[in-house]
């Protein structure tokens, strides 16, 4: 009946002891754990902090497919409904972490949701300088360039 | 905010810059960011630009959105220019704002547009090539163009089983033409086996 577990290592060196099948999720660490057992893996460029609401994610998603009918399985709606929730908490630093996090683990739901985000924050910035401001992005334009990609992106008539 | 940020005492950092991230997961983004904020985003730096404009974010678009999607093509006359020109828009259920806009001035005016799967395919007279636009890709390309000199006002276009028949239109004895896409061939459906 005993869960196997494994430990993750944050950057600071901090562990983590986690169910085996939650950190599954993440294809890379499926793939560790087969080829080095028994071992703790360290994650040296995730911090405790991204790594901990990384494992919330995947418990909040791990599939209980032992047929226990434990109540821990949600449906897919209140599933929807949680994500939508956890990304809304973040804030913006810590939701480009997350997501290289995802990126870098390889764990598509998660990368999913938090594209999503920043795809729907973009969505929501009134200009150019807003996207800027919220992405930390350098203007590599001239005024005059700017107003060319307007120009020509007009409606004929 | 947060505890453990804080015993970390590093000042507060700010988001890592969208640029940092590898390129796919950039598209992969960007291609989630509904079209009509296209230009805002085309705005914002050079990288992103190529991003927004590149055949890559189309191929991801059409594989995230509503596969159902309608296009309006029209052609404008100018006034003060000497020739008019095709332009089409799309419309996209549960976009609300501006529509898609894409010129396509090099598509022949008067030409019937039928789409065969995620083509859309301009038919115009004898000596006018068929263009075909890409809806994944937005890419425009040519065929050959029929046989047979018709007035596309007076032809008729329909797609059966995935090929294009056209049917009058002209002078001459009534013949149908046929294009298939798969072999992007016209042939005369009398030739054709019934």
């Amino acid at each position: 009946m005993s869960k196997k577990m494994i430990v993750l290592k944050s950057s600071e060196g901090v562990s983590f002891v986690v169910e085996e099948a939650v950190a599954r999720q993440s294809k890379i660490i499926s793939f560790l754990v087969e080829e080095f057992p028994d071992r703790e893996l360290p994650l040296t460029n995730m911090t405790s902090e991204i790594l901990r609401k990384t494992i919330e994610y995947c418990k909040k998603h791990v599939v209980e497919d032992d047929g226990g009918g434990d109540s821990s399985s949600s449906s897919s709606g209140d599933l929807k409904e949680w994500d939508v929730k956890f990304v809304a908490e973040i804030d913006q630093p810590r939701l480009m972490d997350l997501l290289m996090a995802a990126n870098y683990l390889d764990i598509p739901s998660l990368l999913d949701v938090t594209c999503q985000k920043v795809a729907d924050t973009i969505a929501a910035c009134n200009d150019e300088k807003e996207i800027r401001a919220t992405f930390n992005i350098e203007n590599d334009f001239t005024e005059e360039e700017v107003e060319a990609i307007r120009m020509e992106n007009q409606y004929p008539i | 905010m947060s505890n453990l940020a804080a015993s970390n005492s590093k000042k507060p950092r700010p988001s890592s810059s969208f640029l940092s991230l590898p390129g796919d997961v950039a598209l992969n983004c960007l291609a989630r960011v509904p079209r009509c904020y296209d230009l805002n985003v085309s705005c914002v730096s050079k990288p992103l630009r190529s991003l927004v404009r590149s055949g890559e974010i189309n191929r991801l678009r059409s594989q995230l959105l509503p596969k159902t999607s309608v296009y309006l093509s029209f052609y404008f006359r100018y006034r003060f220019r000497p020739r008019s020109a095709t332009h089409c828009l799309t419309f996209r259920p549960g976009e609300t704002e501006t529509t898609d806009y894409m010129p396509l001035e090099d598509v022949p005016i008067h030409s019937s547009p039928v789409s065969v799967g995620s083509e859309i395919y301009f038919i115009g007279r004898c000596n006018d090539n068929l263009w075909i636009l890409d809806t994944r890709s937005r890419n425009l390309r040519t065929a050959p163009g029929m046989n047979v000199s018709r007035s596309m006002r007076e032809a008729a276009v329909g797609v059966v089983d995935g090929k294009i028949y056209v049917i009058g239109g002209s002078e001459e004895e009534s013949q149908v033409e046929v294009f298939d896409p798969q072999t992007q061939t016209w042939e005369f459906a009398g030739e054709e086996k019934v």
